[in-house]
């Protein structure tokens, strides 16, 4: 499994991209192999503020409903909408395609982890 | 395949659609009385609010609503089939004469606002099952008003709330071991507390040191099941009520286990403030395919003020409904509770007795250790400690050939069984959890166990259930499509 | 040898040949994880058992004084009815396959009870006019204390209530009981002169801090709401509205809070021939749009197919309870009161699309008879003459409402619920129900009592 290395991640396996002012915010494939056959993605709406840290939405497979938190603190652009139908495609390109939001940044997100600090992270909790 | 072979039945199994499918203009299941009064015109009488739109309930004859609910009875499995060994949720057999006299016109026809003349022995059994209970619990008091476990896990907590607010305090956190059930933290929030997490030792149970060291000045409570979910006695749990005491703090206790330690142990007699119970687990009330339950809260003096109204009290000679109890929560449901579940309870304790009541915990735990016996050199068992009435395997010595829990408990469906509790509690990876009941007979119980052994030694990785009426079911897909009633332009 | 008890198969032999598997000597070897000193070693003094034939004799005894026993008549509605049941829901009800089974988590062993779920979801829609039903809650009253935290979790920044006083008044106790400790305001919306919830006072509290508006209708004075104009006010705040149904049996010949665009309807069940049972177990109904599907307190059953293709049902959503989100869960209830759920739908598949609608008008009429016959005493009059009503309707008599059922009683008659059971002031008003078991000579029975005593 790789990780793009121009994103930055979550421990909680939440993937950024940051162009500019504007930044792509998904979920690792990482996340989505731990939690299985995906059944529904819960989207912010447009327009909605967050704060880093913040739970923006949800993702649902037939094990789990795990919580989205933000990695960056911003206002969401645009949603994928296209996840919102069809959620099971969000296992086919976690890190391309099918991104969850877009966002404008307000500030530099702190404290996450650079490609290979997050591989040493999921290769840690492989060993829990 | 001996003992498959042995275990499976090929009972008349009928397909059936939906009985909207059936539905033919004009069919008749009952019929309606004629009226003996002048008829009314509803359309003129409402106006607007007349409903024009009839909603599209089925149109069949009785023998077709009777055939049709006989034949999807056939595809459930049931404990009146054979063992049902769902560790932790108590599935023991459902005396009829219970529920004969549970459906009694007696019971049947009483209203909630009948006077309070004709309600008198009503009162008395609902009296009569209180005071049993305190008995059997040694607590203070006990309220019947709750209609399932987590509905009266959800009533001890609110009474907690209600204490601390008498107090003018507002202590809001509430430790539990991480072998704790998924209701108490669902609970907890719902009576606005927290739940801190707290770490069960190696031997399976709990440590007052570890209390000790999580009790800050926010904690209110300890919640804990006794006997805990792998089956273990908590013996340290008399040192965390004093814990708990010294800090005006309450020692909650979830009685799912109860069934293991009826007369031989009272959880009044080892602290207990709050203990929930399940009627439909240790007093044998039937589960209905998920309910109707019934979650008695027995308490200490402590809580008694904060009890929901209304109470039945002796008055002279004469049972009345209390309602003057300025502290109390208030209702957590209308009327009285789910009475009809309290009188099959109260006829199952009037039918064992004292001595019955023990010879039950008794014959559970016995039972329990025997297919722990039996068992213990074909599945691994994960913590050794002296187990009472429930058995915690897992798959550690059969995961390699590919057996994992739920390959196995799958595979059981095959036997005609239905499988024991999968994956729970959480902090044993894999957990396979027999409870077999005191209800089991030796033949039966070695049917689970031939069954098991068989399964293990043969190794067989296949798909499973295959000798069901239906295969593997998507639920993925269930999930995805949500179709959650049935379409009538299909 | 013998067993112990008839529920327990052991015999004394047996239990020595377990024991002997086991290698313990006796049950006492297995109880050693239990500290000595916490030892029960008392008697439980519960009483010694009983046989069959004596518990019968005893409840018996207990029951002397019963409505069943004395052959009484009754009128007494106020949120449990009495209507009519084909016996083969009963006897369909007792079959152990449905009886004794578990929640059907294992759905290859549970298709029987899943099915019935999946119609009763589906009955359930259709009378209530709404997208989803969930597979019940443990009565009306909880079903709507449920409801009404769903919409403060949906409406996050709004924090009260409005409930109407035509709410049955224990069902607003228990919203109350479970609105304590979560931070959120209850206020009551009075009811106007003509026993319907006051629009003047709804739009006065319509505020942007509110949540969600309840309201009953049938109310708990039998009188049917102005659900059009409420609705509307509420939709146009903001807020969400709530609906619920007492007497679904109203539903017949009354439109639906679903057809004025309510967001979630909740209501009780027991009118779909569930046993009074001295107030229990009941059948809590819940219904939302389908925009809220995740937001649902409870279970769920859903369509799907199995290995083969073949069409099958399964529990679903069900990462949303308990036992996985734990306190993120919508709600910590983990059953559902499935018995009282299959028995409802029996009732409903029997009754059919066309016997609900003439049950329905037959409770209307015997209803308007009595308001009649009572009327015609000169010692009843009917508190809220312009509003309809279904089956129940309010009259105030001569006197004391309390008294007078005391003294209707020891004639055996039952002949409402006087009113001073809810409202402490109220102590002549008394509510009346009349549905299709009371013939017309039982009616005009309770004309002579009261124009005896009234």
């Amino acid at each position: 499994m790789s990780f793009p290395k121009d994103f930055l991640y979550t421990k909680e396996h939440e993937w950024i991209k940051v162009e500019g002012g504007k930044a792509t915010v998904g979920i690792t494939a990482h996340a989505v192999e731990m939690l299985g056959d995906i059944v529904h993605v819960e989207m912010p709406k447009v327009g909605a503020k967050f704060k880093q840290g913040d739970s923006f939405g949800t993702v649902e497979s037939t094990k789990t409903v795990s919580d989205l938190y933000m990695p960056a603190g911003g206002t969401v652009l645009e949603i994928n909408t296209e996840l919102k139908n069809a959620p099971e495609k969000l296992v086919e390109d976690p890190h391309g395609k099918f991104w969850i939001a877009k966002l404008s940044v307000e500030e530099a997100p702190k404290n996450l982890l650079d490609q290979p600090a997050y591989e040493k992270h999921v290769a840690e909790d492989a060993h829990h | 395949m001996e003992f498959m072979n042995k275990s499976t039945s090929n009972g008349v199994l009928l397909e059936e659609p939906t009985l909207f499918e059936r539905s033919r203009p004009g069919a008749r299941g009952t019929s309606i009385p004629t009226c003996d009064v002048p008829k009314i015109n509803a359309s003129a009488k409402f106006g607007n609010a007349f409903r024009k739109n009839t909603a599209r309930l089925p149109e069949v004859s009785e023998t077709e609503v009777v055939r049709h609910f006989s034949r999807l009875s056939t595809w459930n499995y049931a404990v009146d089939f054979g063992i049902f060994p769902l560790g932790s949720c108590t599935m023991k057999y459902n005396p009829r004469h219970n529920e004969e006299i549970a459906r009694s016109g007696e019971i049947s026809n009483a209203h909630p606002y009948d006077p309070e003349e004709w309600t008198q022995g009503h009162m008395a059994i609902i009296h009569d099952l209180t005071e049993d209970l305190k008995k059997i619990l040694g607590m203070e008091d006990v309220s019947l008003q709750a209609c399932a476990g987590a509905h009266g896990e959800y009533t001890g907590l609110a009474m907690i709330a209600a204490y601390e607010r008498s107090k003018n305090r507002n202590r809001r956190t509430i430790l539990a071991p991480d072998t704790s059930h998924g209701t108490n933290p669902a609970s907890a929030a719902m009576a606005g507390f927290r739940i801190q997490q707290i770490v069960t030792g190696e031997d399976g149970v709990l440590h007052p040191d570890t209390v000790r060291a999580a009790m800050t000045d926010d904690v209110v409570c300890l919640m804990i099941t006794n006997p805990n979910t792998i089956g273990f006695f908590e013996k340290n749990v008399k040192e965390f009520a004093e814990i708990l005491r010294a800090k005006d703090a309450f020692l909650y206790i979830d009685g799912a286990n109860l069934n293991a330690i009826m007369g031989i142990v009272r959880p009044g007699d080892f602290g207990c403030d709050v203990i929930q119970l399940n009627l439909h687990k240790t007093f044998s009330t039937p589960h209905g395919g998920g309910g109707p339950g019934s979650g008695p809260v027995g308490v200490s003096s402590r809580l008694v003020p904060f009890l929901p109204i209304p109470r039945v009290e002796k008055a002279g000679n004469k049972f009345v409904m209390q309602y003057n109890k300025p502290q109390t929560i208030g209702r957590v449901k209308a009327f009285f509770g789910n009475y009809g579940v309290m009188v099959r309870a109260w006829a199952y304790i009037k039918s064992l007795g004292s001595e019955g009541l023990r010879a039950v915990s008794e014959n559970a735990i016995i039972n329990a250790n025997y297919l722990k016996a039996k068992l213990s050199n074909v599945l691994a068992v994960p913590l050794q400690n002296a187990n009472l009435h429930e058995i915690i395997f897992n798959d550690n010595a059969t995961k390699v050939g590919g057996l994992d829990t739920t390959k196995i408990a799958k595979r059981l469906i095959d036997y005609g069984m239905h499988p024991p509790t999968m994956h729970f509690p959480l902090c044993v990876k894999n957990a396979i959890m027999v409870e077999p009941t005191e209800t089991e007979d030796r033949t039966e119980l070695d049917r689970f166990v031939n069954a098991v052994k068989e399964i293990v030694s043969s190794g067989d990785t296949g798909a499973a259930p295959v000798r069901v009426f239906r295969e593997k079911i998507d639920e993925a897909k269930a999930a995805r499509e949500l179709k959650l009633k049935y379409n009538f332009n299909r | 040898m013998t067993n112990p008890h008839h529920f327990i198969p052991n015999t004394d032999s047996d239990r020595q040949d377990l024991l002997k598997v086991i290698g313990a000597k006796s049950v006492e070897d297995l109880l050693k994880g239990i500290p000595s000193e916490l030892r029960f070693t008392k008697d439980l003094d519960v009483g010694s058992p009983m046989s069959e034939l004596e518990i019968n004799q005893h409840f018996r005894k207990l029951m002397k004084n019963s409505r069943q026993t004395q052959q009484t008549l009754s009128f007494l509605g106020a949120g449990v009815y009495d209507h009519m049941c084909p016996a083969a829901v009963n006897q369909l009800t007792l079959r152990g396959e449905f009886l004794t089974t578990y929640t059907p988590y294992q759905p290859e062993m549970a298709q029987g009870t899943l099915q019935a779920l999946f119609e009763f979801q589906t009955h359930i829609t259709e009378l209530f006019g709404m997208d989803v039903a969930m597979a019940s809650h443990y009565d009306g009253s909880t079903a709507l204390a449920e409801a009404v935290i769903m919409a403060l979790r949906i409406q996050s920044d709004r924090k009260r209530v409005l409930i109407s006083q035509g709410v049955h008044p224990e069902y607003i106790e228990v919203a109350k009981t479970y609105l304590a400790n979560l931070g959120a305001e209850l206020t009551i919306i009075p009811l106007a002169q003509d026993g319907r919830t006051s629009v003047d006072a709804l739009k006065s509290l319509l505020k942007e801090d509110v949540a969600s508006v309840i309201v009953q209708t049938p109310n708990v004075m039998g009188c049917v709401e102005e659900q059009d104009v409420i609705a509307d006010l509420t939709k146009k705040s903001g807020a969400l509205y709530i609906g619920n149904v007492a007497e679904p049996l109203s539903l017949g010949v009354l439109n639906p809070p679903g057809y004025y665009g309510a967001d979630i309807v909740t209501g009780e069940g027991q009118s779909f021939g569930i046993p009074a049972a001295f107030g229990g177990p009941f059948l809590g109904l819940f219904t939302a749009k389908q925009d809220y599907v995740r937001q649902m307190p409870g279970r769920l059953c859903g369509e799907t197919i199995d290995a083969k293709g073949r069409r099958s049902y399964t529990l679903t959503l069900s990462t949303r309870e308990q036992h996985i989100r734990r306190e993120k869960a919508t709600s910590n209830i983990c059953s559902n009161q499935n018995l009282m759920m299959l028995w409802s739908t029996i009732w409903l598949s029997m009754i059919g699309k066309k016997g609900f609608s003439e049950l329905a008008e037959l409770n209307l009429a015997k209803s308007e008879y009595a308001k009649e016959a009572l009327q015609a005493t000169g010692k009843a009059a009917l508190r809220y003459s312009k509003t309809p009503t279904f089956n129940e309707f309010v009259v105030d008599i001569k006197g004391d409402a309390a008294e007078f059922v005391k003294k209707a009683a020891a004639q055996g008659i039952a002949p409402g619920v006087p009113l001073s059971r809810f409202f402490a002031n109220d102590k002549t008003g008394l509510l009346v129900c009349v549905t299709e078991t009371k013939m017309r000579e039982d009616i005009d029975a309770l004309a002579t009592l009261v124009k005896n005593l009234g």
